[in-house]
């Protein structure tokens, strides 16, 4: 393979999975990044199947919560653990469920790096998408168009898995939002600290296991509900 | 008539409390008055059926029975309201003890194992 991205040592890299009950998938997810990647924290978000002992056969680093919190707060927990680790300078969020293709990342570091950018985001709509549902994309593009009008961004994806970002993002985002609207607090974040930010279109292949898995889309309402709550309340 | 006047701002106060802060000490004091004096209150109303009655009759209100319930209905959507965020931030709390706890104990690990190493 050609590495387009040499001016990158891929050990400044590190890649967060947040894993919930991915026990079928997640060695396989962690052994494709391996080929490429070699620092990779997996966050065991009090899985009830065997997620733990699958991660612990990988050379990924584990950190476990003791009792489930949610996505956003597992992969709050694995930024926060990466940070102590003074040489990563990139930070990669990746879902567990094998969905994404490891070699974008190189890209969207390529684009990080080259455009001086805080943070890469990974877009399904610009990029391809394998067998996805109609429902699904409509919710999504539904999704992508609130959060536009809230955040005053301008994204064609607001709720992709992948992300690549630097140590001043990492150390910004603080997610609170334990669930999954931690994606459209992501975002707020981009928008309220002026990150610098671009999309990079990114291959998804949605597996029957990846749609199975995925949020249902009546979480939709869970979501649209917690970002608007979480303007009004003080907490 | 006076009951649609006091259940508006009754409502809008419940509103308020969701969206404002919270943690003031004044709506700490103004909820415990409250539980303090529902016992005698009720106390009361048992002992003088009729003064439920009179107090609707006053605001407007045919029935006392009618008054309990628009009582009652503020009370419980309060108390949804206030349910629902205090679970969020007693869930915050949570998050923040779990996350913390299971990166010293990674860390613990990580250090246990460069020692085996060295």
């Amino acid at each position: 393979m050609t590495n387009k991205n040499n001016n990158i040592n891929n050990d400044s890299v590190v890649i967060l999975i947040p894993a919930y009950n991915e026990a079928s998938v997640i060695k396989e997810t962690i052994n494709n990044i391996q080929k490429i990647f070699n620092n990779i924290v997996c966050v065991n978000d009090g899985s009830s199947d065997n997620t733990e002992e699958q991660i612990l056969s990988t050379r990924a680093e584990l950190v476990s919560h003791t009792i489930n919190l949610g996505q956003g707060a597992a992969l709050q927990t694995a930024i926060d653990y990466a940070l102590h680790e003074k040489k990563y300078k990139y930070f990669v969020t990746y879902d567990a469920d094998g969905q994404h293709n490891i070699e974008d990342v190189i890209t969207m570091l390529d684009t990080l790096r080259l455009k001086k950018l805080d943070i890469v985001l990974g877009s399904r709509f610009l990029g391809h998408v394998k067998n996805p549902k109609k429902l699904k994309i409509f919710i999504l593009k539904f999704a992508v168009g609130f959060t536009n009008i809230t955040t005053g961004l301008n994204l064609t994806d607001t709720h992709n898995g992948l992300r690549v970002f630097n140590r001043y993002t990492a150390e910004n985002l603080k997610l609170q939002m334990p669930d999954f609207a931690h994606a459209s607090e992501i975002l707020d974040r981009i928008s309220d600290k002026k990150l610098r930010y671009e999309e990079v279109p990114v291959t998804i292949t949605y597996t029957g296991y990846s749609q199975a898995k995925g949020q249902s889309m009546i979480n939709a309402v869970n979501i649209v509900f917690d970002v608007l709550l979480s303007r009004i309340i003080k907490s | 008539m006076i009951i649609q006047i006091i259940l508006i701002v009754s409502i809008l106060i419940v509103g308020l409390n969701f969206i404002g802060s919270r943690k003031s000490n004044r709506t700490k004091a103004l909820k415990k008055i409250f539980l303090v004096a529902t016992i005698p209150i009720a106390i009361l109303f048992i002992i003088f059926p009729n003064l439920s009655t009179k107090l609707a009759n006053t605001v407007g209100v045919g029935r006392g029975a009618d008054l309990l319930i628009y009582g009652v209905t503020i009370i419980i959507i309060f108390q949804a309201f206030d349910q629902y965020v205090n679970t969020a931030q007693e869930q915050r709390r949570t998050s923040l003890l779990v996350r913390k706890l299971a990166i010293i104990e990674a860390e613990q690990k990580k250090l246990a194992s460069k020692d085996t190493i060295n």
